[in-house]
């Protein structure tokens, strides 16, 4: 039963070696390897997935499965669906990229190093799967081979290796002082620490700080997400503010907890503080964006810097709410980008004053997730962030609780922008757009918006994960 | 117990890297500052498992040993270091093509 959490990293990374040998063949013709590619990825996807479902009943149940150094997180469930909905919507779109074979190999070892981050108890193999994740991820920016991809895979590139050294310093110092990089174990080893050398906690704890800080782009660190995020081709876009951001914020919080609560409820201000920043500049700067993937990537720092402050408030409540949110945004904000995709190809601009509604599915889609990340109560953004208030205010931290409401208030008013430019009269053009939308690219839009109306009318299934969740970081 | 030793030239390695990244202009040459700061980690780590007359934990007898667990962890970070490295000095030729300068002003 437990040996089987090993395929979960094994079957990812078989499947990008099976598709990169498929860039080997000289004479075989393109439409044929681009055939075997698509049934190699989707079913390795399948695979992933039945693979989860079988881990799932065990895991829902409230056991925490391990193999020595494994653990099944229900984010997990979230990010390999997300993931999946991603690589149908890349199918009829990445045709150029996908001839070279090495889209989808990349994309299967970003899967792998996600998966891995999930999973492990060990700290260093945290670290090991992060850079698996990040190399494959520089690689996949510029999968649209356009100029400006080039040069935002580099800033990221730098970035993230600085983030990363810091992140191996930290480890390096815990194995030093607690002699075990297994988590329990190591979590143990902190307790003491603290007690013994506070001022050595304190440094790990700016180190992993920092470096988790560039890679969740909280305030100060935030300045390479949005070339990042807005130059990627759109399903990479969707995964990199989905699901990433995600396993950088499932980091944090998982390794923060090791300290302990008496530390973790000294140092948890500091967070709080910088998420609340976060909120902040990320709201004003997505209200001045025109172009309408650069917005989207602003209003995912300024939603990454709810669940920031949620995870520094450190209530239960708070942690839950945030948790519940980190899914809600990974569902929300990869819909979003998948629709932008689709509507900026339509009328064929980013600019927002210049959109277009196009298919009317779409739009309406667009219309749901927006609502949903603004706040509208029967949608699923409005439960997680009025937990997150409800814990701030609870918690006497109610100045946190309107940043966060004014936030949502202004997102409005960027959403809303977006939503307008459908509306307006339309100027006939005399060639109409031959722009096909593809079964492809518009089903995993229609689930997404589905899954967020169904959390939203059913907040308990969310509030169950982000409990197991919660269960599953703190033991 | 002397000041000089792998941890602290470890982590001097690793600051020179920081003033490095920090303050060089040329894309090159930032690339190989990060290459300096993982070598400095990676000194870092070796002695954190260093003891003094220690031998290599292989075969035969011995009773004062080094700790095997932090340089078998760093053949990996220098694996990571490594194509970290590459595909950063990859993106550099493409940015030349794209921009004709590795000047990092100029970049903006």
């Amino acid at each position: 039963m437990s040996g089987i959490l090993i395929l979960l990293v094994a079957v990812p990374l078989m499947t990008a070696f099976l598709l990169s040998v498929t860039a080997l063949p000289q004479k075989v013709p393109h439409t044929t390897l681009m055939k075997l590619r698509n049934v190699l990825s989707v079913s390795g996807m399948g695979v992933l997935c039945v693979i989860l479902a079988v881990c799932a009943p065990a895991a829902l149940s409230g056991h925490v499965l391990t193999y020595t150094v494994g653990g099944w997180s229900p984010f997990l469930g979230v990010s390999v669906l997300v993931c999946f909905l991603a690589l149908f919507y890349s199918i009829p779109h990445m045709g150029y990229m996908r001839r070279m074979g090495k889209y989808d190999a990349f994309y299967f070892l970003m899967v792998a190093g996600i998966v891995g981050v999930f999973l492990t108890r060990d700290i260093f193999n945290m670290y090991v799967f992060f850079e698996i994740l990040s190399i494959s991820v520089f690689v996949l920016i510029t999968a649209g081979e356009k100029k400006e991809s080039y040069k935002a895979s580099l800033k990221y590139l730098i970035l993230a290796s600085l983030s990363s050294a810091l992140f191996l310093f930290a480890v390096g110092i815990i194995y030093a002082s607690c002699g075990s990089l297994n988590m329990d174990y190591a979590a143990e080893g902190m307790k003491s620490m603290v007690e013994e050398n506070p001022e050595l906690m304190y440094v790990v704890f700016t180190l992993l700080l920092v470096s988790l800080g560039v890679k969740t782009s909280i305030v100060p660190l935030h300045f390479w997400l949005p070339d990042a995020h807005s130059i990627a081709p759109t399903p990479i876009s969707a995964i990199l503010s989905g699901i990433i951001l995600k396993v950088s914020i499932y980091a944090m919080v998982r390794l923060f907890l090791l300290c302990g609560w008496q530390f973790y409820s000294e140092i948890s201000p500091i967070i709080a503080y910088t998420g609340a920043a976060t909120v902040a500049v990320g709201t004003l700067l997505a209200l001045v964006q025109k172009d309408i993937k650069r917005m989207l990537a602003y209003s995912s720092i300024s939603q990454i810097g709810i669940i920031v402050t949620g995870i520094g408030i450190g209530t239960d409540l708070a942690l839950q709410g945030a948790l519940f949110h980190v899914v809600n945004h990974a569902l929300m904000k990869s819909g979003l980008f998948l629709c932008a995709g689709i509507i900026a190809g339509q009328s064929r601009t980013r600019e927002i004053s210049k959109l277009q509604m196009g298919a009317p599915g779409v739009a309406v889609s667009f219309v749901v997730l927006s609502l949903g990340i603004i706040g509208v109560p029967p949608l699923n953004g409005f439960v997680s962030k009025f937990i997150i208030c409800y814990g701030a205010v609870q918690a006497q931290y109610s100045g946190l609780a309107f940043i966060i409401l004014a936030a949502s208030v202004l997102s409005c008013g960027y959403y809303f922008r977006v939503i307008q430019a459908f509306f307006k009269k339309k100027k006939r053009r005399k060639k109409t757009p031959m722009y096909r939308v593809s079964r492809f690219m518009s089903f995993p839009v229609y689930i997404l918006a589905v899954l967020c109306v169904i959390l939203g009318l059913f907040p308990l299934i969310g509030l169950q994960i982000a409990d197991l969740a919660l269960k599953m970081v703190g033991g | 117990m002397t000041w000089v030793n792998g941890i602290t030239i470890g982590i001097v390695l690793v600051l020179i890297g920081f003033y490095g990244v920090m303050t060089r202009k040329n894309l090159i040459k930032i690339v190989l500052c990060i290459d300096i700061i993982f070598l400095g980690l990676i000194l870092f780590f070796v002695s954190i498992g260093y003891v003094e007359e220690g031998v290599a934990p292989v075969l035969g007898e011995f009773t004062l040993f080094v700790d095997p667990l932090p340089q078998t962890l760093m053949l990996t970070t220098v694996v990571v270091g490594l194509s970290t490295t590459a595909l950063a000095l990859a993106l550099i030729i493409k940015v030349y093509e794209k921009y004709k300068t590795l000047d990092v002003r100029e970049l903006k």
